[in-house]
């Protein structure tokens, strides 16, 4: 289930030092969009400080850099001073979405004494609460605490792909396809929603290959998912996809890669929504260009499952160069970027 | 199967499972770069870890992937901004490939830094970046790029392919050396050419060619050309001078080579006749540094051009004033008189312990100063002077194969025939002057001292040698040999004949196909 080299060297890449921070306040909160309720509204998202992914102990997935936002020394009181924090900031909101830098479902890292003042402060003040958790810990057992007290819950899983050899290979999940299943199914008896998150384009995989991957996952995926969230690759700090992207050997992928997803998978009625962490960023998702209104048409069309202006921006832009590019790109012998290093080498050459 | 029809060094031309001539662009639209099934199909041939899928942890990937025939160099393309790691990435992948398959760089079609990387052995590139570039409208030209509102991928494949037909000729003819270091359009490829230079001047150039033909030293980065460092390695480590010539005469040197056909040579030869025998002539000149007289028709020294002005660069003066120091340091010489024009003033500190007379030759009374300065030094010799020829050849025969060769000259004989000196032991041709190409070709009657030294032995399996001996003949040489020498073809003990290495040692051991040593008979 693991690629134990692939998994060692992304440990060394992690930092041994956490960076300095208030364990008492949340990493982070903010309002965005969201449909977890079937349209778009305003939807409040909180990150916990937390100890840190259990896996983090043993490696990390290639993307995620989470780690570099945990604390070790977080405590139960921490965390619901943290809570305190998130209710404070919530206010009227009744959409609220909650992250850790691992699972909040992992007993470990959301210890049950925190995990269910959490419960009790927000569950009369929410409709809907969406937490994510890596698939072990999507059990009756965790699951019981949020069907007690009557929450609306939509369960969020990073399944990234269903080829377990991307998994183990691109990905190191240490997860699996029939993992998910099982944890989807649990879900889904116990009276929850599940939201499915897919990662485009991970390591070693052709842009072109990618975007076939991301498509099978969605078709796999979707029988056991409420909506499905396409991730497009954005590159964070100290993470296997930054060492390899450093070294000129991952480009992230092209926003019209990620538009050809969504209007495929409208085209064959799957949910599917993508709302891209650093968009024409050199570190995301983005064209040779930039190009803002692709962008944003991505992430309108998906909040509200209404794909035209996003179909007739496609059809009326020449796609030569990008379809040339991905052709090109499949045939390379490793997944370097060479637009990149074609335009740093540009300029040490004698020109007129 | 590769077949190849020319090296140098670490540069090689041949063809591909018979179609395919190399050095190449791959076409990737004509599907000579392809996925198919998921696995790489370079030329036909398919790669069962490419495109790599998977993280490779041994420090920090493998140096390389394969076919039968061909490997890629999978950290290539990320190293080439860095030439030192490049060149010792390069230099790992060829001490473990030894010939066996030709190399692929990803990712490169810049016809401005093929030409060195060709030079540093690397046979086969793809369109990729030309496609990428064209689209830009970069136009590749003699001169450097342009640009352009078109597409320009047809002119660039032309011009590249074009270059890659320049360099597989050049192979052939063994100029590719100057065509590396006097097309400098790239940064790049003259950060990649410096870097190898030093890395291979200090680590052993035992790859490159003992003979290239002529030397186009028209910039800095000749005085760094692996056989040029070489000749002044041995001028400053391992040459003796001839024992019976006391008296050290430092001279210009001249646009014409050998130096003594020119006519400043001539008018200062006819000066000092009288005297030519108790004098040892030695000429300062760049970038070789010092030629001693009887080497002045040998390989490099009258093989080289430079573009003269009277001016010598910061380099050539260091070059040439510590080469003075250590021959004078070493030479034993009873007295040491220059005869000079004043552009040579940058070496009258090196020279301060002896004579320098500052003139022309085209000035007669600096010439009859000269004269009479020499006749008084000579005066003053006691020693009879012996006439030299025989100690030259020797010399020429140290240069050549190295300072082990035994003192022949009390044995030898040197007649002239069919215009060409002949070295004579026991009556028998032992050696012949070949000026064209600046050495002289043994005969089997030489072998002895070859196969006494352990040198330019060439072990084959038991067949009578023709004309051409085959790689897969050769079952071992002796250690050192470098394409172009001449070489001792040996079976068990008994020589079979002598030949000229078309190959370097490390390719005659591993490769079967191609032709290792041209014999002559």
């Amino acid at each position: 289930m693991i690629d134990r080299p692939l998994s060692t060297f992304v440990k060394h890449l992690m930092p041994e030092n956490q960076r300095p921070a208030d364990n008492k306040k949340p990493v982070s909160m903010w309002m965005e969009m969201d449909r977890l309720n079937g349209q778009p509204e305003q939807t409040c998202v909180a990150i916990f400080r937390t100890t840190g992914c259990s896996w983090y102990n043993f490696t990390s997935c290639s993307m995620c850099g989470y780690f570099n936002d945990i604390s070790k020394t977080v405590t139960e009181e921490d965390l619901m001073k943290q809570t305190d924090s998130i209710v404070h900031y919530l206010g009227n909101t009744r959409t609220l979405k909650i992250f850790t830098s691992g699972s909040f479902l992992d007993e470990i890292e959301m210890p049950p004494v925190a995990r269910d003042y959490f419960f009790d402060s927000v569950h009369d003040r929410i409709d809907k609460l969406l937490v994510e958790s890596r698939t072990e810990y999507v059990t009756k057992k965790t699951l019981e605490p949020i069907k007690r007290r009557g929450i609306n819950a939509r369960i969020a899983i990073g399944v990234e792909s269903t080829n377990d050899d991307v998994i183990r290979k691109s990905v190191n999940k240490g997860s699996s396809f029939s993992k998910f299943v099982t944890a989807a199914e649990t879900s889904k008896e116990m009276g929850f929603e599940v939201r499915s998150y897919l990662l485009l384009k991970p390591p070693f995989l052709s842009e072109k290959d990618s975007i076939e991957d991301c498509k099978k996952s969605i078709e796999m995926v979707a029988p056991y998912s409420t909506d499905i969230s396409v991730n497009p690759m954005n590159i964070q700090k100290n993470t296997f996809v930054e060492y390899l992207w450093k070294r000129g050997l991952y480009r992230p992928p092209r926003l019209w890669s990620l538009a050809n997803i969504l209007l495929w998978a409208n085209e064959n009625k799957y949910l599917v929504v993508s709302y891209p962490t650093g968009g024409n960023r050199e570190r995301g998702v983005h064209n040779d260009s930039p190009d803002e209104i692709l962008l944003d048409n991505i992430i309108k069309c998906s909040l509200k499952q209404e794909f035209e202006p996003l179909r007739e921006y496609v059809n009326s832009s020449d796609l030569g160069e990008y379809n040339e590019t991905v052709e090109m790109e499949d045939t390379y012998p490793l997944q370097f970027d060479l637009q990149k290093f074609t335009l740093e080498m540009r300029s040490s050459r004698l020109s007129l | 199967m590769l077949l190849d029809i020319g090296f140098f060094g670490w540069a090689r031309t041949g063809t591909l499972n018979d179609s395919y001539q190399y050095p190449l662009m791959l076409r990737s639209r004509e599907g000579q770069i392809k996925k198919e099934s998921g696995k790489l199909n370079i030329l036909g041939e398919v790669f069962p870890t490419l495109p790599r899928t998977e993280f490779h942890a041994d420090n920090p990937t493998p140096l390389y992937e394969e076919s039968d025939n061909i490997l890629v160099l999978t950290d290539g393309t990320q190293l080439i901004r860095r030439p030192r790691a490049f060149f010792n990435y390069l230099m790992k992948v060829h001490s473990s490939n030894k010939y066996r398959k030709i190399l692929y760089l990803p990712g490169i079609s810049d016809p401005f830094l093929i030409p060195v990387l060709v030079y540093l052995g690397i046979s086969i590139f793809d369109d990729f970046q030309l496609r990428l570039e064209s689209r830009d409208g970069i136009v590749y030209g003699p001169f450097g790029i342009t640009r352009s509102q078109e597409n320009t991928e047809t002119e660039n494949g032309v011009f590249v392919e074009n270059s890659l037909r320049v360099l597989r000729e050049s192979i052939k003819s063994l100029g590719i050396r100057n065509i590396v270091e006097n097309c400098q359009l790239s940064a790049t490829a003259i950060a990649l050419l410096r870097m190898s230079d030093r890395l291979m001047n200090t680590q052993g150039n035992d790859v490159y060619p003992s003979y290239s033909g002529k030397i186009f030293a028209y910039n800095g980065q000749a005085l760094n050309r692996p056989d040029i460092v070489r000749y002044r390695n041995f001028i400053s480590s391992e040459y003796s001078q001839p024992e019976n010539n006391k008296l050290m005469l430092l001279i210009p040197c001249s646009a014409r080579k050998p130096y003594s056909f020119s006519k400043s040579h001539r008018r200062i030869i006819e000066a000092i006749y009288p005297f030519r025998k108790y004098i040892h002539e030695v000429i300062v000149t760049s970038p070789l540094g010092i030629v001693p007289r009887e080497l002045e028709d040998m390989y490099p020294a009258s093989f080289y051009d430079v573009p003269v002005t009277g001016d010598w660069s910061t380099d050539e003066k260091l070059m040439i004033n510590s080469m003075l120091d250590s021959y004078i340091k070493k030479g034993k010489y009873s007295g040491i008189i220059a005869f000079l024009p004043r552009e040579y003033d940058f070496i009258s500190e090196t020279l301060e312990q002896s004579e320098i007379i500052w003139g022309n030759h085209s000035n007669d009374s600096d010439l009859s100063t000269l004269r009479e300065r020499l006749r008084m030094e000579v005066s003053n010799l006691k020693e009879k002077a012996v006439p030299s020829s025989h100690w030259n050849i020797v010399s020429k025969l140290r240069l050549q194969f190295g300072s082990w060769f035994p003192d022949i000259s009390k044995d030898i004989k040197v007649i002239r025939s069919y215009n060409l000196e002949q070295v004579l032991l026991d009556n028998k041709v032992n050696f012949v002057v070949v000026p064209d190409r600046g050495k002289l070709t043994i005969t089997k009657n030489a072998a002895h001292y070859f196969s006494e030294a352990g040198k330019n032995l060439i072990e084959i399996d038991d067949f009578k040698p023709t004309s051409n001996i085959y790689a897969v003949g050769i079952t071992g040489t002796s250690d050192g040999i470098r394409q172009e020498d001449e070489v001792v073809i040996h079976h068990s003990g008994e020589v079979r004949g002598v030949g000229v290495a078309k190959m370097p040692r490390d390719a005659m051991l591993s490769l079967s196909k191609g032709v290792a040593v041209k014999v002559r008979n």
